[in-house]
């Protein structure tokens, strides 16, 4: 996006924005313990001849973390694919209606999924379901990061929406004709 | 509802989704919610939904993916990569069109560092594109050997479609790794023939003969780009030596490429967490495609559309060749609409059917399979990689350009499939 003297951010769409990056801070801690720890199973089995019988269960479970916690900061920087065939030859103000109904649209399938997610969570607590393999886990704690992660996207998607509803405020008048 | 019927109200629903320029995951994501409320009519059967989601990445295969971006992410935030190219440039000093062969050797070595090819190309195309516009190449060898040999980047291991086919098509990941090495330098041949047939006509792109390169100067460049041989080592060697399993492998090889890089320059915290937070961006995009796209693969099989597929081709294809070549086909016409992950995810369920009905080989169609979905990426008009390259090119180099000058590699990455359907062992004769 070109820096079109837009007015300003919101509170909102900054702290969501904030909210985002260190979560995702906190996804790329995850990630880096995880490949401490594989590397680490790697040493002690085929050194100390000890393995660690965890590890393998640990990372899987580190896995749908950043998953679910990096998703909502790849967001915030629009950073997630698109094809945009479509969009690139659309005119500067359609363009940003295309994004407003983008945003509505994925900020809608979120919240859908964030209750879904909330409900089959619930779930899960009442049953107080398990993972059992190398170590006993319930297994709220993993699934718990898809709701959190669906409701930071949706969050996300509500600031971008915001974002995108001012510049297309602000380009009524088709400022520059740049492709 | 008969298969076809499905399939073609999920591919169109696809396509208006993806045509909005909905991000491809919450495309797929959007679409899965809607087929699963129609096939499954209640609430309660939509929590299929986030079974799937959890189970799609719970895959401890999987975490070679972060592992393998974490790898090609501290090789070139630490500069690695530029030590790489800059050696192999005085290496090649002198041989005419030098800049664009560099393109080749860079792209192999790099794709040895690094899993994905779109970011392999992006790395070449910042380096070298712009400099060797600047000493006077053609468009068509500034930009082309670039687009080509990024795509290496899928074949060499590293690489995360190796991974993502695997563990979905339950193929084995190690020999899929490996599988990609003969097909790789089957192309990069041909991608350096190419360069030479070009060059021909270019007798003003005989290097300066004001810089000398000294043989003392190789002989340092050489040694300059050893220790790179030491990750390299630790992901392939480890894979053919059949030590460890390609998650672990990726682990030791990105924790030996951090050692490496931190060798060549030290590195502070803040450029460690950049690193970190860069992969993890990376990881959680693909990740996210992941998700969304496997709830998409796991209702093409509901729906019975990849059983009836499969069936479909092995009653009218004539012989295994016919029914991989119209697998291939299919893969290759998403590839120029869709990101290579999410053609893999719609494409390979039909692809495991097609194995399993006809008896062919996993690993020998996996590899063919995982060409064709590379040379998607460098295919208009919705070639990831292309765009990518666009990011870093010099201005004057246009869109139009990249579409026209991409064309002779898409054709050489055909030709690759060409020779591993007729001689399987390029494939697999690393594998034991």
């Amino acid at each position: 996006m070109p820096g079109v003297a837009d007015a300003r951010p919101s509170g909102f769409e900054r702290a969501v924005g904030r909210l985002n990056n260190a979560v995702g801070v906190v996804g790329a801690l995850i990630l880096v313990a995880m490949l401490l720890l594989i590397a680490l199973a790697v040493i002690t089995r085929y050194v100390f001849n000890s393995p660690i019988t965890w590890s393998d269960q640990v990372a899987t479970y580190g896995l749908v973390y950043i998953t679910f916690i990096g998703a909502p900061r790849v967001l915030a920087r629009r950073g997630h694919v698109a094809v945009d065939i479509l969009e690139s030859s659309l005119s500067e103000v359609r363009r940003r209606l295309l994004h407003v109904l983008v945003d509505i649209t994925g900020m809608l399938y979120c919240v859908a999924f964030f209750l879904l997610a909330s409900r089959e969570v619930h779930r899960i607590v009442q049953r107080g379901a398990e993972f059992s393999d190398a170590f006993t886990l319930p297994q709220w704690m993993v699934y718990i990061v898809i709701p959190v992660g669906a409701g930071l996207l949706a969050l996300q998607f509500l600031a971008n929406l915001l974002e995108d509803l001012r510049r297309l405020r602000n380009s009524s008048p088709p400022p520059q004709g740049a492709a | 509802m008969h298969w076809t019927t499905a399939a073609l109200l999920l591919a169109g629903g696809l396509v208006v989704a993806l045509g909005l320029n909905l991000p491809v995951a919450f495309a797929f994501g959007v679409l899965n919610l809607i087929a699963a409320w129609f096939l499954f009519g209640s609430v309660d059967a939509l929590s299929f939904l986030v079974q799937s989601a959890y189970s799609s990445v719970a895959n401890i295969y999987l975490s070679a993916i972060p592992f393998f971006i974490l790898m090609g992410t501290i090789f070139v935030r630490a500069g690695l990569s530029n030590v790489v190219l800059d050696s192999i440039g005085r290496l090649m000093h002198g041989v005419r069109a030098s800049g664009a062969y560099v393109a080749v050797f860079g792209g192999i070595v790099l794709g040895a560092l690094m899993g994905a090819s779109v970011a392999s190309t992006a790395v070449l195309g910042s380096t070298l594109t712009g400099e060797l516009r600047k000493r006077g190449y053609p468009k068509s060898l500034a930009a082309g050997p670039i687009i080509g040999s990024g795509t290496l980047a899928n074949l060499i291991p590293p690489s995360l479609g190796a991974v993502l086919i695997g563990s979905l098509a339950g193929i084995s990941i190690s020999d899929l790794l490996l599988a990609g090495i003969g097909p790789a330098m089957v192309l990069s041949s041909m991608i350096l023939i190419y360069i030479f047939w070009t060059a021909r006509k270019h007798p003003e792109l005989d290097d300066d003969a004001k810089v000398v390169v000294t043989p003392a100067q190789r002989w340092r460049a050489l040694l300059v780009l050893t220790p790179v041989l030491v990750p390299i080592f630790c992901v392939t060697g480890v894979i053919y030596l059949d030590i460890a399993t390609p998650t672990e492998a990726s682990a030791t090889g990105a924790v030996a490429t951090f050692v490496v890089a931190y060798l060549y320059k030290r590195m502070d915290w803040r450029t460690m967490l950049a690193i970190a937070t860069d992969a993890l961006e990376f990881s959680a995009m693909v990740l996210f495609i992941v998700v969304s796209s496997k709830a998409y693969s796991q209702i093409l099989a509901i729906t019975g559309i990849s059983s009836g597929f499969s069936d479909f081709l092995a009653s009218v294809a004539p012989s295994a060749h016919v029914a991989i070549l119209i697998v291939l086909g299919i893969a290759l016409l998403l590839g120029c609409f869709m990101d290579q992950t999410s053609v893999i995810f719609v494409a390979v369920p039909l692809l495991a059917g097609v194995i399993a009905k006809m008896g062919i080989d996993p690993v020998w169609f996996g590899i063919m399979f995982s060409i064709v979905v590379g040379t998607g990426g460098i295919s208009p008009p919705f070639g990831l990689n292309l765009f990518a390259f666009k990011g870093v090119a010099p201005p004057d180099i246009s869109m139009k350009d990249i579409y026209r000058i991409c064309l002779p590699f898409c054709a050489l990455e055909l030709a690759t499939v060409g020779v591993v359907m007729l001689f399987p062992s390029v494939a697999k004769f690393l594998i034991n």
